[in-house]
């Protein structure tokens, strides 16, 4: 058995390097079958396996001074901070490390450029969080400055409500609460904190929508060039597979054979269809939020996946191979 | 051994049916030496695939041994095949891309044969053919005649009680055709049944008996003593 293998295994090669075309073909078919497949496994993992590409999903807005943000140094806002006190700032780690890489913001004045008191001095630093416009792409996380309600001038705000239970319950007492404050408030939306999130993924969910269908269909024409390929291969093969019916191969044996031969053909492509599909796997990348260069579960999952199709686009004419009288397979030159 | 009655066969052609053999009765028993002959398209090579099981696709009955080949399932045949049959091609028929102690191995590979067995068979069997030297050869590497000889070797590494040869000689000149008929022969002596096909009458020599077809019909049955001399 073993022997045999081996012998196969010897054979399978002469016979693709007798034949460096349909090598060529094998391989190319195959490499663009694991691009597919790396980038499908890819989205999989992204949309299904980790529900959220953020590093800590909880910290994901900020919510006023009850402070969700973890306040790293200083203090947080307080009731004094209105329009009488001194105007104060609270900023992000980002704007520390951009800002004051070496000293401590803890009561620096800094002057801003948007409406309101020019000079403002730092009282604490809080955590990084994304706040607004979740770009997928973007790593690094961004300075920000927060300014209490009573400084602000701004002439929209949104607020942030925490709710038990049901959120869409509380709209109607949310507009009656704004309402109460100052009756000719204008309120242009209430949305809940799924929905904002999901209005700004959906550009980038759109994309992997379409990279996925793309994948199925350069996976679906790989399947079906593996299989025109090998059944290619197995007609060249017939007159062979007659000689070794003639000599005592049984269906068994030619299944087993064809089988054993597809798979060392398999794997030789996959194993250079690898390389090439990594060199695809960069373009992949940059499609794709969060997907790492050559993911190795993800890449692993795409080989087997193909080497388990392919054996499987082999099973069909393997066993047509296996059936046919061997007179009629000897007639094949 | 083999016993054929009333074996037909006949191919589906846009023209309807043709029968290529007819009526084919015929007995041979274990230990001779059978020569087939007749004209180009006769049925000669469609006989012996049937009697070799390598066409399931006829009608009549045949006998091999206690086997009613006839009622047997192509798997099965093919089976019987496997336990009875070596072969030898006038094309040859060796796979291109093995080498000759490759080729000798294949038959030995599906019956069983643990290695070490199997690489003395194939020892003795390249020595027994005077091919030693070329084992390590691609059969593109040798000329006719010693691909031929690689053939026998195939057919018998097996050990066969039957062997088919379907004009062996055919693609061989007459040196390299003497030879294999002296091996097949000599295998004879030593109890092989064989079935040849033939055009020449002295190759057909070399059997004891001879039977004719012409047009998928038998057309007598002679033996050597009784052809014309000048060929012998
Ligand atoms: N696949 C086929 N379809 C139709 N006719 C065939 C086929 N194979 C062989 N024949 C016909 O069967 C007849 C016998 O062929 P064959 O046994 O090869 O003759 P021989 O070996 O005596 O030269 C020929 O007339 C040939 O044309
Ligand atoms: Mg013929």
């Amino acid at each position: 058995m073993m022997g045999t293998l081996i012998q196969d295994i010897r054979f399978g090669i002469r016979m693709l390097a007798k034949r460096p075309a349909f090598t060529a073909i094998v391989v190319l078919v195959l490499a663009v079958g694991i691009g597919a497949n790396s980038a499908l496994f890819s989205v999989f993992k992204t949309v299904v396996l980790s529900p959220l590409p953020f590093p800590q999903p909880k910290q994901l807005m900020f919510v006023n001074s009850t402070i969700e943000i973890p306040l790293m140094d200083g203090r947080p806002f307080t009731e004094h901070d209105d329009g009488s006190g001194e105007p104060v700032l609270v900023v992000n780690q980002a704007f520390c490390r951009q800002f004051f890489p070496q000293e401590n913001p803890i009561g620096q004045q800094v002057r801003v450029f948007f409406c309101g008191p020019a000079f403002r001095r730092i009282v604490g630093v809080v955590g990084n969080v994304r706040a607004r416009n979740i770009d997928l792409n973007q790593v690094e996380y961004s300075p920000m400055m927060y300014e209490p309600i009573d400084q602000t001038c701004q002439h929209s705000l949104t607020t942030m409500v925490r709710t038990h239970g049901d959120p869409t319950s509380l709209t109607h007492a949310l507009q009656q609460a704004v309402w109460t404050l100052d009756r000719d408030l204008p309120i242009s939306q209430i949305q809940t904190l799924t929905r904002t999130l999901n209005n700004t993924m959906a550009i980038p969910r759109f994309c992997m929508i379409l990279l996925f269908l793309v994948a199925v269909v350069a996976l679906g024409l790989a399947m079906m060039g593996l299989y025109g390929v090998i059944a290619y291969a197995m007609g060249e093969r017939m007159h062979e597979i007659g000689i070794r019916m003639v000599f005592g191969a049984q269906a068994n044996d030619i299944l087993r054979l064809t089988l054993q031969r597809a798979f060392v053909l398999i794997t030789v492509g996959v194993f250079t269809g690898l390389v090439i599909a990594l060199a695809l796997g960069r373009v992949v990348q940059d499609l794709l939020y969060q997907t790492k260069q050559a993911d190795p579960l993800v890449f692993s999952m795409g080989v087997l996946f193909l080497v388990g199709a392919g054996l499987l686009a082999c099973y069909i004419p393997a066993r047509r191979a296996a059936r046919i009288d061997p007179m009629e397979a000897l007639r094949y030159e | 051994m083999i016993k054929l009655q009333n074996i037909q066969k006949r191919y589906n052609t846009k023209a309807g049916f043709t029968y290529v053999l007819q009526q084919i009765t015929l007995d041979i028993a274990e230990g001779e030496f059978v020569t087939l002959m007749g004209p180009s398209g006769a049925g000669k090579t469609t006989l012996l695939n049937i009697i070799g099981m390598l066409d399931s696709d006829w009608e009549g009955q045949y006998t091999l041994d206690d086997n009613s080949v006839h009622t047997l399932k192509p798997r099965q045949r093919l089976a019987l095949n496997k336990q009875y049959v070596g072969f030898v091609f006038q094309n040859f028929n060796l796979l291109d891309s093995l080498t000759v102690y490759e080729n000798l191995e294949a038959p030995l590979s599906y019956r069983n044969v643990k290695g070490a067995e199997r690489a003395s068979i194939v020892c003795d069997t390249l020595d027994r053919f005077g091919i030693v030297g070329k084992k390590d050869l691609f059969p593109s590497q040798l000329s006719g005649g010693q691909q031929q000889l690689v053939g026998v070797a195939r057919a018998v590494v097996a050990s066969p009680k039957l062997i088919l040869a379907d004009e062996p000689t055919g693609n061989l000149h007459s040196a390299q055709g003497q030879e294999v008929m002296e091996l097949l022969t000599k295998l004879n002596q030593q109890g092989t049944t064989i079935i040849q096909v033939t055009h020449s009458e002295k190759y057909a020599a070399y059997s004891r008996r001879i039977i004719n077809l012409k047009d998928g019909w038998m057309d007598g049955e002679v033996t050597p003593r009784q052809l014309p001399r000048k060929d012998r």
